[in-house]
């Protein structure tokens, strides 16, 4: 019957154009009120990732959650049959490599154990243009996951690292509050590195990404990367959210893999839509 | 290394003469060879005895250099650098202090000390220089000393006499010098060249010219050399003063137990400390903290810097989370702070850390201090940074040292090939299907699973490191075979197969 419930028909249809651009206003306010220039991001593999993302790549002074690659099969022992994950370390060195790239030297802070990389991506041999010298790069171990907080929190709030890339696991939606009010107060790029399974637990972070391996036909490497969430950006209002990414094996580069079929992701939204209301 | 002694009451002074930088050179085991750039050549610089036996100068291609030693002899080769130099003189200076209370540097490599008045104290200049050049050589310097009545002939002497030690009589000077070349005078390079082209080559001959005709030619420097030499002139040395660690004290009129009091006191004394170090311009890299209680023993901890600093608040942070700790029992009678290693640090260093603290290049004031505060509550074995090591066995090629110790080590050669960006802490065993032996993986048992492979890469063979001695450990007995494969699931593993016992073994992966 005649009933006010709010349809989607009916709700207004207000112009994507004009959100965007007085959430860009938004910001510029408040990044005047906070007396801070404004701090730019970091460009991604490709114009169509960059082009989903607020402000064109990944926004320094945030956090951005990386769900990692789940293993299938039992837990292993040297992760003490704990956890059964482990971090996409490969997109990690790239993204590290990427933040560093811009005026200054550029410093990582690496905490927790189960981030740590093998060294050799990062120290590798001088004539390769990648390279992070010895001192740029700082491993800190820290078990437990109040001290991991605490770590990344002071790291971030110092700003003296360019990216901060850290073991997540465990961090509920205040621990992440936290996170992103420190790195806020910096100028730090956060990554934070979570098991897949935590995908569910609510968190305040800027971006989320889940990654996933895919099988590759030629030498180099591949994952399945799906965009989850972007602060300030409407999930309909995405062309794409998943990419596929591959890594040569003898420069290390990543890009977005040519052959991908294309999946967007209203055609699917709409069609849930549909059952819903059905 | 030179040590100049000097005495007043017969004008003994005495130079030590040094044969050369080095360390342990005189074992004949080890060559130390320290090299400049000059142009793009690498030009020696500086060398030990072994290479100087062995005919290494000074100004030869490094190469050369090299060839001329012999094969048993390791080379360890280094860029010359004079700050380091100089502070090891420097140090050298503060422990000669020993021998007598005035002892000045004289760079690049001698010390000139005076030793008026102490032959009692040493029983006699024989003694005195035979121990000067015992306590060199323990030190491992190689040195030429010598004892004379002025500096001036005493540093000739040394420098370019026929022995390594010697000891010049009372008013023997003038036949002492005259057969040495008209350097060992001190004068410059310039004024040596004039007087060679007149044809005055040592400095007797020197001597036979006349006084005015000498200054006329060739400038008042060469004359004040003969005279200081001579004895005529008086010369004067600048000692060195080894410096006292910086302290500050505080002591209370009894006993408290309140924290906020002796949280004020220890305020209050590291602002006076930092006071004294920024008036030497000094920074601290150890604080020594002791919190005096009565009738027990002092409790004392220590704050390590990765880097100097004499930024109060930074070190406030540290010393206060330290002293939360502190149990302190019946009460606190006093607080004294001592600076133990303190590094030059100029002022405008740490008024650059302070401005760049909320910029993006921030410098590196913030990054010591970030790893000062995550090392003081982590500890300083958790905040770390990763080495490449001399070795090409992946799981030896990188160690984790802590950030406390110094960089600047020799570089290594850090390999090009394709790396894992996970290497387990433990090889695991795998059973393996192959289609030879040694062949290409087929399918993989790992970690109670089989996973089929799709593509396999390799084999990368890893040899054992046979300098070692004996057999490697571990499943390394006679090298490895390392192949990379891609499951069917996407995963990308690093596995090896021991090529002694045969069996399979996963290393890494790519995450």
């Amino acid at each position: 019957m005649g009933s006010l419930k709010d349809t989607p028909s009916t709700r207004p249809k207000v112009a994507s154009v004009e959100l965007a651009a007085l959430a860009q206003r938004l910001e510029e306010l408040k990044s005047v009120l906070r007396g801070r220039p404004s701090r730019g991001c970091v460009g991604l593999w490709s114009e169509s990732v960059n082009h989903e993302l607020a402000g064109g790549g990944l926004g320094r002074g945030l956090v951005h959650e990386w769900l990692g690659v789940e293993d299938a099969g039992p837990s292993p022992r040297s992760m003490g049959g704990v956890s059964r994950w482990t971090p996409a370390i490969s997109l990690f060195i790239d993204l590290v490599f990427r933040c560093c790239d811009g005026a200054g030297p550029g410093r990582v802070a690496w905490v927790g154990r189960a981030v740590w990389p093998y060294p050799a991506a990062l120290l590798g041999p001088a004539d390769r243009g990648r390279r992070l010298s010895e001192e740029r790069s700082l491993f800190v171990r820290a078990p437990r996951s109040s001290e991991r907080l605490w770590a990344t929190e002071v790291v971030l709030r110092s700003s003296a690292a360019s990216v901060v890339v850290a073991d997540g696991s465990g961090l509920d939606l205040a621990a992440t509050r936290r996170l992103q009010l420190a790195a806020e107060a910096g100028l730090s790029v956060c990554l934070l590195a979570r098991p897949g399974v935590e995908v569910s637990e609510l968190s305040a972070s800027a971006t989320r990404w889940l990654v996933s391996r895919a099988v590759s036909a030629g030498a180099s490497r591949r994952w399945t990367v799906e965009l989850l969430r972007c602060k300030g950006v409407q999930p309909a209002a995405r062309a794409r959210s998943v990419w596929v990414l591959e890594q040569d094996r003898a420069t290390r580069a990543v890009r977005v893999a040519a052959d991908v079929l294309d999946r967007s992701r209203e055609t699917a939204h709409e069609g849930g839509f549909a059952q819903r209301t059905g | 290394m030179r040590v100049g002694l000097r005495s007043e009451r017969g004008e003994r002074g005495a130079w030590v003469g040094g044969g050369g930088e080095g360390g342990q050179g005189v074992r004949g085991r080890l060559a130390i060879i320290l090299t400049r750039t000059v142009a793009s050549r690498e030009l020696v610089a500086g060398r030990c005895e072994v290479a100087f036996a062995s005919g290494v100068r000074e100004g030869m291609d490094l190469a050369h250099a090299r060839s001329l030693v012999p094969a048993r002899v390791v080379v360890h080769v280094e860029p010359y650098r004079v700050d380091r130099v100089a502070d090891r003189l420097h140090a050298l200076a503060c422990w000669a202090v020993r021998f007598s209370p005035l002892v000045a540097v004289d760079p690049p490599d001698g010390l000139l000390i005076d030793v008026t008045g102490t032959e009692r104290l040493h029983k006699g200049e024989s003694r005195l220089v035979r121990a000067v050049v015992a306590g060199l050589n323990r030190l491992g310097f190689a040195a030429r000393v010598c004892a004379a009545s002025t500096f001036g002939c005493a540093w000739g002497v040394a420098r370019y006499g026929e022995y390594g030690l010697s000891r010049i009589a009372p008013g023997r000077e003038r036949e002492a010098m005259e057969p040495l070349p008209v350097e060992s005078l001190r004068v410059e390079a310039g004024t040596v060249r004039a007087l060679g082209e007149v044809g005055i080559t040592n400095v007797g001959h020197v001597l036979n010219v006349s006084r005015a005709s000498l200054a006329a030619r060739f400038g008042p420097e060469l004359l004040s050399g003969v005279r200081r030499a001579l004895g005529e002139e008086r010369e004067h040395i600048e000692p060195v003063r080894p410096a006292e660690p910086s302290r500050s004290v505080l002591h209370f009129d009894g006993p408290t137990d309140h924290v906020e009091s002796v949280e004020a006191a220890a305020a209050r004394v590291l602002e006076e400390l930092v006071g004294m170090l920024a008036a030497r311009e000094r920074g601290v890299r150890r604080l020594d903290v002791e919190v005096l209680r009565p009738r027990a023993a002092a409790v004392v901890f220590s704050v390590v810097l990765s880097r100097p600093s004499r930024n109060g608040k930074h070190l406030w942070t540290l010393v206060r989370a330290r002293l939360e700790r502190v149990d302190l029992g019946e009460g606190v009678e006093g607080v004294v702070m001592t600076a133990v290693r303190t590094a030059r640090l100029r002022h405008e260093q740490s008024e650059c850390a302070a401005l760049g603290a909320g910029e993006q290049g921030a410098g590196e004031g913030a990054w010591g201090e970030l790893i000062d505060t995550l090392a003081g509550r982590l500890g300083a074995d958790n905040v770390t940074r990763a080495c490449a090591a001399e070795s090409h066995l992946p799981e030896r090629a990188f160690c984790q040292r802590s950030v406390m110790e110094p960089v600047g080590r020799v570089p290594v050669r850090v390999t090009s090939a394709d790396r894992p960006t996970v290497l387990f802490d433990q090889p695991e065993r795998g059973e393996v299907m192959a289609l030879t032996p040694d062949g290409p993986v087929l399918s993989l048992k790992w970690r109670g699973e089989r996973v089929r492979v799709v593509r396999c890469l390799g084999p990368e063979r890893i040899g054992v490191e046979w300098w070692r001695g004996g057999v490697g450990d571990g499943p390394a007995r006679a090298g490895r075979d390392y192949f990379t494969a891609q499951t069917d699931g996407g995963r990308w593993l690093w596995l090896f197969r021991s090529v002694g016992t045969g069996e399979w073994f996963v290393h890494g992966e790519w995450g």
